[in-house]
């Protein structure tokens, strides 16, 4: 663990102690919160996922946060996120800054974002760092892929919001964002574009002017919501042979283009007293080239359709007691669902296209400012696994425990 | 058969007079300040969701709210249609995404009524039985 590191979970460990029973830390009226969220994972030995090395038991599964936040006038706020994960080969408790930006609410229908803001995908993107927050250790991973996370969950830019109150009809909220996606080369999404063009590593990326969009409609029934959020964006950049994992016979350099990433979720929430009902469904659709250097690997070009669904359902017992459930199912290829479509090259077996996560969590709140977590899953297909992907089983279990605290 | 239909019954009569049941257990307090002296559902969820920020005058909404217990959950179920634990999720994802401050939170509603009398802008919720001096009681629409 980097000094840096060491320093954050000191302090983000002694103010969640000596946390006031509010929960917050204010000094010179800067509100501090944090986190520190630390698990335990095993899969079946050969599925690595998301954790690098989960088939044997792993603690590299962790995530800390630590955050500072002003009100400088009533209207505008600041404040800064840092924030450090570890899932092995990715992550690696780099300490990063998760979001930071100025907030100015002109009117109630209209504020403005400056800075780096958390994409608003779906139910769960923009606060899926804690923990905490949420009743799973492990969200449906089409929609909320590990992965992705340290690419893929904000921009860098400015964004505008508002909430518009619709009378009878309910209200509707909005954020419509603008800005470039800070994708790093040395993280989990490089890993994932690298295994897709040919068991590359990923030395550069950038992005194009990227847009992100939600809109809610709080509806007049009680407890119903639903949303439409979506990402826009492409990525590019440079690659280089990974001579331990080159199994394709290639050579040299590449130049690669996640192109045109459109992406959509459609959801809803239902609560009824102490229960909640949620779906999700997302469509992807990008195209993803690679051309290499040695100029006899024939150019990589691949028009990519998914979607996946999601059905999820939690109940609180007590004040101490929660649990909850999943089912979700994700397709490579939406107009091919049964795999075929690689299967027939000889590349892939049919069930590297598909992903059917059947989850089940307990989570215990024994005292406030500490959630302990225990979680089961059984998936059948890989299509989600990116590291040892060739000797995966396609049915297989992920384990997971999290001890989370949080002020 | 008609046993099934009365249970039926009675589960329609709780889903749906449930909510009114606990609306009488709380009243809505706020500063003499708070230009308002009546506000809708809607309205109130969009003060308590941090949606609304201004009073008709201009002057920034402060809210209070309890810590537990059976007025917190009356008032969260009736007017958000939220549990305590979903309420508390919701600000702390509001906190953890930089978008706004949680809620001065209570143990005792005395306690509330003073902050709420003493803090221009600010809006609370107490027990229908709980006295609260001068201060402006707000009725739901």
């Amino acid at each position: 663990m980097r000094m840096p590191l060491a320093c954050i979970t000191a302090l983000v460990a002694s103010l969640t102690v000596f946390c006031s029973a509010a929960g917050a830390v204010e000094l010179e009226g800067v509100d501090i919160h944090g986190f520190v969220s630390q698990g335990f994972i095993k899969t079946t030995k050969q599925n690595n996922f998301p954790v690098s090395n989960s088939g044997q038991g792993s603690f590299n599964f962790n995530d800390f946060g630590i955050n500072f936040s002003k009100e400088v006038t009533p209207d505008l706020h600041v404040g800064v996120q840092l924030f450090a994960f570890d899932r092995g080969n990715y992550g690696r408790d780099k300490i990063i800054v998760d979001w930071a930006y100025g907030d100015y609410r002109f009117k109630d229908w209209l504020g403005f974002r400056a800075g780096k803001v958390k994409i608003p995908l779906g139910l769960y993107n923009d606060a899926r760092d804690n923990d905490a927050l949420r009743t799973f250790i492990f969200l449906p991973q089409q929609a909320y892929f590990d992965y992705e996370r340290d690419s893929l969950v904000a921009i860098l830019g400015g964004a505008v919001y508002g909430s518009l109150p619709m009378g009878a009809a309910g209200t509707l909220n909005y954020q419509l964002e603008v800005g470039a996606v800070p994708a790093v080369s040395d993280g989990g999404f490089a890993k994932e574009i690298g295994g897709m063009v040919g068991d590359l590593n990923i030395t550069d990326i950038s992005s194009k002017t990227s847009v992100a969009h939600s809109l809610e409609w709080r509806t007049p029934v009680p407890g119903l919501r639903a949303l439409v959020t979506g990402l826009h964006t492409t990525l590019s950049g440079t690659a280089a042979v990974d001579p331990t994992q080159n199994r394709d016979g290639l050579d040299g350099s590449a130049t690669w283009k996640y192109d045109s990433l459109h992406r959509y979720l459609f959801s809803a929430e239902y609560s009824y007293q102490d229960l909640v009902l949620s779906g999700e469904y997302e469509l992807d659709d990008y195209t993803l080239h690679a051309d290499y250097s040695n100029g006899t690997t024939v150019p990589f070009n691949s028009k990519q359709a998914t979607d996946s669904w999601c059905v999820m359902a939690t109940y609180r017992l007590n004040n101490w007691f929660e649990v909850g459930s999943f089912y979700h199912e994700v397709y490579a290829d939406r107009h091919h669902r049964d795999g075929s479509t690689f299967a027939e090259f000889n590349l892939l077996r049919p069930e590297n296209m598909w992903w059917k996560d059947t989850a089940l969590t307990l989570r215990f709140d024994p005292i406030r400012h500490m959630v302990l977590k225990v979680e089961g899953h059984y998936i059948n297909g890989n299509y989600e696994i990116i590291e040892n992907f060739a000797g995966a089983k396609s049915d297989w279990y992920i384990f997971a425990t999290k001890a989370t605290f949080t002020f | 058969m008609n046993g099934i239909v009365k249970l039926c019954s009675l589960i329609v009569t709780c889903v749906l007079f449930v909510p009114v049941a606990w609306a009488a257990d709380f009243k809505i307090i706020a500063h003499r300040s708070v230009p308002a002296t009546s506000l809708t559902r809607n309205e109130l969820q969009a003060i308590f969701l941090g949606e609304m920020s201004r009073w008709d005058d201009g002057k920034p909404i402060r809210i209070v709210v309890l810590e537990e217990g059976p007025v917190h959950q009356s008032f969260l179920q009736s007017v958000l249609a939220k549990s305590p634990s979903q309420f508390e999720t919701y600000w702390n994802k509001r906190v953890f995404t930089g978008k706004g401050s949680a809620p001065k939170a209570f143990a005792e509603m005395a306690e509330a009524v003073d902050y709420v009398g003493s803090h221009p802008g600010t809006i609370g919720y107490v027990a229908a039985a709980q006295r609260v001096g001068s201060i402006k009681t707000i009725s739901m629409k």
